[in-house]
């Protein structure tokens, strides 16, 4: 026992200095590479050490750091011979089965949270890969990743343009015709299906549609005014649909009009017969288009060319 | 004589040593005590003295260690990381998790993550967190008390490796009964599954938990290798350019009349059939058989729904 201390708010009894000024070094070295003054100019903050440390006590130490596991670097900047650690024990650290179960909950997460939570999700776990040890967790990410090809900050900048439906002007990757400019109404941005999609009405063809976002390749403008779509043509398209359906979620462009004892009454209208018809693909033999009859004649048409290509094949 | 670039400091390295044993796990008082015995490192003084000596080192620098229950854990380390408030959202979420996960293996390793993480938060980030309240950021309150009973022990069967004789309620509300061998369970836009293997026809399939009548545990071992069920699929125009692959997919790229080709291995087959279904004629299921022949079957039964 050397010292006992007191100061104003914690009463130490007993401490180890040497302890101690190790962990300030340990510190002081994660930080940044450190000269032997640099150290010793911070440990003289600690008025209650009795005495700072050489140069060849700091040599001890260091030792003593590299025993624990410690790697350190020595190096010459502006001629001044300065230490660092460049990988230690404390660093984060998990095994193989570890990584598999949080990339699992991750796959689980992923599908059931916002576009914006998402963003959030990503950064934090391309943060943890410059802090976990294991190369096998960036490589494993990397794979389950699903923003992996997408600018975030286009994502984050839709974000926004879609909280305030702003008119917007994006340079699009268009599969059919390669890059174009085009105007949309935001409206919201969804995660579907391992992509994410920004919905709006695009100005070009008057029409309520979904743009998928790794094709956006910047936001060229964001206009001052908005233009009211004229001409917006909608379809309303009215359904029966068996009540026991797997999936009795509806979306943004359904409404349920009436409830019977085993069926639902559901319309569905947009701008976008691609929307509905895609929507009434995924219910198929549950449901049975009730008006109007063009579209139902339509519908059966697409379905009988759909049959062809089995049949052909 | 030893080496100055040699010698160290024993008791530095003792307190360093105490730091790592504390990493893993809470650790007993009787190993603690050991480790501070050796009378190298502390000269003739008690291990007891030894170790309040450098607890109270540790405390003067903020580090935390704790003693509960005769067994020492470690509040924070000495090594710190900086976490926004975006971040510990995302922390939240994984604690929000192990809410509704069964204590199997997934549960202590999600567990040994988020400690992991915590012991190592900054004083900011210590600040943050506390200030951030316990919102729920994911609602699980579709999950009822009687269905997280039944997750627990669909997870339970998925650990156990024995196949399951599984009653539930398909597409028409009729009672069917499988053999089949339990996988994993999945969390889908707020819905869970427990997906199983069917090992008569190799095929996947994800069961809605709320759908499941009873499940009964069989005798027989799930196989120990089942190849994995494989499903060919092409595509065409706009569709073609646009697929992103999913994870379980690959390519065999375009075939002479202009179709990409995607071998997709293990997917649902009813969410892959309404998953195809949904590409309307821009996409034909090649293979295997059986599917191809649902699919054409749900087609007709449409068509027939459809018609005057």
């Amino acid at each position: 026992m050397k010292h006992f201390l007191t100061d104003n708010t914690v009463t130490y009894n007993l401490m180890s200095f040497t302890g101690f000024k190790a962990l300030v070094m340990f510190s002081l070295l994660i930080e940044s590479p450190k000269s032997y003054d640099e150290i010793q100019k911070y440990l003289s903050k600690y008025e209650f050490l009795p005495d700072t440390i050489s140069v060849d006590t700091m040599r001890v130490y260091i030792t003593s750091l590299k025993r624990i596991g410690c790697t350190i670097k020595r190096e010459k900047i502006n001629n001044i011979s300065k230490y660092s650690i460049v990988s230690h024990p404390f660093e984060l650290s998990f095994s193989n089965e570890q990584i598999q179960s949080v990339l699992k909950v991750y796959k689980n997460i992923i599908k059931n949270i916002s576009v914006m939570e998402l963003v959030q999700l990503e950064n934090f776990f391309e943060k943890l890969t410059k802090y976990i040890n294991n190369k096998n967790f960036k490589e494993l990410f990397l794979k389950a990743s699903v923003l992996k090809e997408i600018d975030k900050n286009i994502i984050n900048d839709l974000i926004e343009c879609c909280d305030k439906k702003e008119q917007i002007t994006v340079l699009y990757n268009s599969p059919n015709s390669g890059h174009k400019t085009i105007d949309i109404l935001t409206d919201k941005l969804e995660y579907n299906n391992g992509k994410i999609y920004l919905y709006g009405t695009g100005l070009e063809y008057m029409e309520y549609a979904s743009f998928l976002v790794s094709r956006i390749l910047k936001i060229k403008k964001v206009q001052p005014f908005k233009t009211v779509p004229v001409n917006l043509k909608e379809i309303t398209v009215g359904i029966e649909l068996k009540l026991n359906s797997p999936d009795l979620t509806f979306t943004d462009i359904e409404k349920v009009i009436q409830k019977n004892k085993n069926k639902l009454i559901v319309e569905l209208k947009s701008s976008n017969e691609f929307l509905i018809r895609q929507r009434l693909l995924y219910y198929g033999p549950n449901c049975k288009i009730l008006y109007p009859d063009s579209y139902r004649k339509e519908f059966v048409a697409k379905l009988e060319q759909m049959k062809a290509g089995y049949l052909n094949d | 004589m030893t080496k100055l670039s040699e010698k160290y400091n024993d008791s530095c390295v003792k307190m360093f040593e105490f730091l790592k044993l504390l990493l893993k796990e809470p650790v007993d008082y009787n190993t603690v005590i050991t480790l501070f015995t050796d009378n190298k490192t502390v000269g003739r003084s008690n291990p007891n003295v030894a170790l309040n000596k450098y607890l109270n080192t540790l405390r003067i620098l903020g580090i935390t260690v704790q003693k509960q229950k005769n067994h020492f854990f470690i509040k924070n380390l000495p090594y710190k990381i900086d976490f926004n408030m975006d971040d510990l959202k995302i922390i939240n979420i994984f604690k929000e998790t192990l809410e509704i996960m069964p204590k199997g293996k997934n549960f202590r390793n999600i567990q040994f993550f988020i400690n992991a993480l915590e012991i190592r938060y900054s004083i900011l980030t210590q600040e943050k967190a506390a200030a951030l309240n316990s919102t729920k950021t994911i609602d699980f309150s579709f999950l009822s008390t009687e269905l997280k009973k039944q997750i627990e022990k669909c997870e339970s069967y998925c650990q156990d490796k024995r196949k399951i004789e599984v009653i539930y309620k398909n597409i028409t509300e009729q009672e069917v009964s499988l053999v089949c061998s339990p996988v994993e369970l999945k969390y889908i836009k707020k819905k869970t599954f427990l997906s199983v293997n069917i090992d008569s026809s190799n095929t996947v399939m994800d069961i809605p938990l709320d759908k499941i009548i009873s499940i009964t545990q069989l005798r027989e071992s799930t196989a120990k290798y089942s190849s994995p069920t494989t499903s060919v699929f092409k595509l065409k125009n706009r569709l073609a350019k646009n697929y992103k692959l999913r994870e379980w997919e690959h390519s065999e790229g375009y075939d002479n009349d202009g179709w990409l080709v995607i071998i997709n291995k293990n997917e649902d087959k009813n969410s892959l059939l309404k998953r195809l279904m949904r590409y309307g004629e821009q996409c034909v299921l090649c293979s295997p058989k059986y599917l191809k022949d649902e699919m054409l079957e749900m087609i007709n039964k449409t068509i027939e729904n459809n018609k005057e």
